[in-house]
């Protein structure tokens, strides 16, 4: 669907009033995702299947692209480009290391949760411009582990996953959010011993926004998405508009 | 050819690859994060999707060309390659992926062969366009000019 409107891109460069110079470190995820298969449910391996008929439901979405965006966006991604400054904790203890990381941290952790290397390219530029930077896991295992590792305050998950998949992975850490322990992810076969060694210190008590990216095909309805606990959902492509969205209604 | 012409000749170009269906507004996003910190964000991630697309084509012959086929291989090929497509904006692929994917499901191989052979026509179609679009952009910046902007309004 072409824009009605001509776009100008200057040398190739939109001007832009949110555009910085904000980092772009990319924190990858490495541990292998390891998981143990015969306890996975999963049939493709790949996407979930569902024999069901989903109604369309009126979701938070944000795949329309014709939105204006609000008066208030320039201000806030302002906020959040200004604060640079890194804080160095150093010499204190675990529980007050973490507490600093929760409080003062002014950076929002954002994680990616996505397999395909293209739309990783194109996600992590696209939050280079929104000045935002993101950890990427690569399936739904890895994702856990990164979660367990940190405190995220939004993730963006892919629902099309190998090994485990963006449904289910959101359900074990809602799981893990309403229990304090991840007995149902050990449970259908993530790694006991990672889960387990790595477990940050203090946990958010904040729900953490799971977002969906989604093709919108039957077995990726909205529907199905907010059944396993996400909050709302993209639709792919993912574009620069429908980011920003979302990073205006889930960061603060 | 001056650099005049050859700018013209270039948006020329691309707007044909639009009115074509061959791209859609997805590569103007891609555009549109290409600036003076990431001159070359367009043809890289370009560059990944045909290295990534060669080797998923590659693939899906193998899978398809075995006695028994296993669905199970080839549908997560054609929607990594749908995906990928998508997040482009190669419409014609994706779409011919779409078709693609529905006769995966109904287990339909003969089906199958005929998309693979129609994904990596429209696959070797956008792949020759993009090849020529980017040699065009090099000879314009070999010649000591900017890409000009592109103005769609239609």
């Amino acid at each position: 669907m072409l824009t009605t409107s001509p776009i100008k891109l200057i040398n190739g460069f939109v001007a832009d009033p949110s555009n910085n110079t904000g980092q772009s470190e990319i924190v990858q995820v490495e541990n292998g995702g390891y998981v143990d298969e015969t306890k996975l449910e999963t049939s493709s391996g790949h996407c979930p299947e569902s024999a069901h008929q989903y109604e369309n439901g009126n979701g938070r979405c944000f795949s329309k692209e014709s939105e204006s965006c609000s008066s208030s966006q320039a201000s806030s991604e302002g906020g959040t480009l200004e604060m640079e400054s890194e804080l160095t904790v150093s010499s204190q203890r675990e529980e007050e290391k973490a507490e600093t990381n929760l409080k003062e941290s002014s950076k929002p952790k954002i994680l990616l949760v996505e397999d395909n290397k293209i739309n990783i390219m194109v996600a992590k530029s696209m939050m280079k411009q929104l000045g935002h930077t993101m950890d990427i896991a690569n399936n739904g295992v890895e994702a856990i582990n990164a979660i367990n590792r940190s405190s995220y305050d939004l993730v963006l998950m892919d629902v099309c996953m190998p090994v485990l998949d963006g449904l289910k992975a959101t359900r074990l850490i809602r799981s893990y959010e309403e229990s304090g322990n991840w007995n149902a992810a050990i449970e259908a076969g993530v790694d006991k011993e990672i889960l387990e060694n790595e477990q940050v210190c203090v946990r958010s008590t904040n729900r953490l926004p799971i977002i969906a990216m989604t093709a919108n095909t039957l077995a990726e309805s909205s529907e199905e998405c907010y059944a396993n606990g996400m909050d709302s959902f993209i639709s792919k492509p993912v574009t620069l508009q429908k980011l920003r969205e979302c990073l205006q209604q889930y960061l603060h | 050819m001056d650099l005049v012409q050859m700018q013209k000749s270039l948006q020329d170009y691309t707007k044909s690859l639009f009115l074509e269906g061959i791209l859609d507004s997805q590569f103007l996003q891609l555009q549109q994060l290409q600036d003076e910190s990431n001159p070359d964000f367009v043809s890289q991630v370009v560059t990944l999707f045909f290295q990534d697309s060669d080797r998923i084509l590659n693939d899906l012959s193998l899978s398809l060309g075995q006695q028994v086929v296993d669905f199970k291989k080839v549908d997560p090929h054609v929607h990594q390659l749908k995906g990928s497509s998508s997040s482009i904006g190669a419409q014609r692929v994706k779409n011919a992926c779409v078709v693609f994917r529905n006769f995966c499901e109904q287990q339909n191989v003969e089906a199958c062969h005929r998309c693979l052979q129609q994904v990596k026509q429209e696959y070797y179609l956008v792949k020759n366009r993009l090849e020529t679009l980017f040699k065009l952009e090099q000879q314009i910046v070999a010649s000591g000019g900017m890409i000009p902007a592109v103005e769609l309004g239609f």
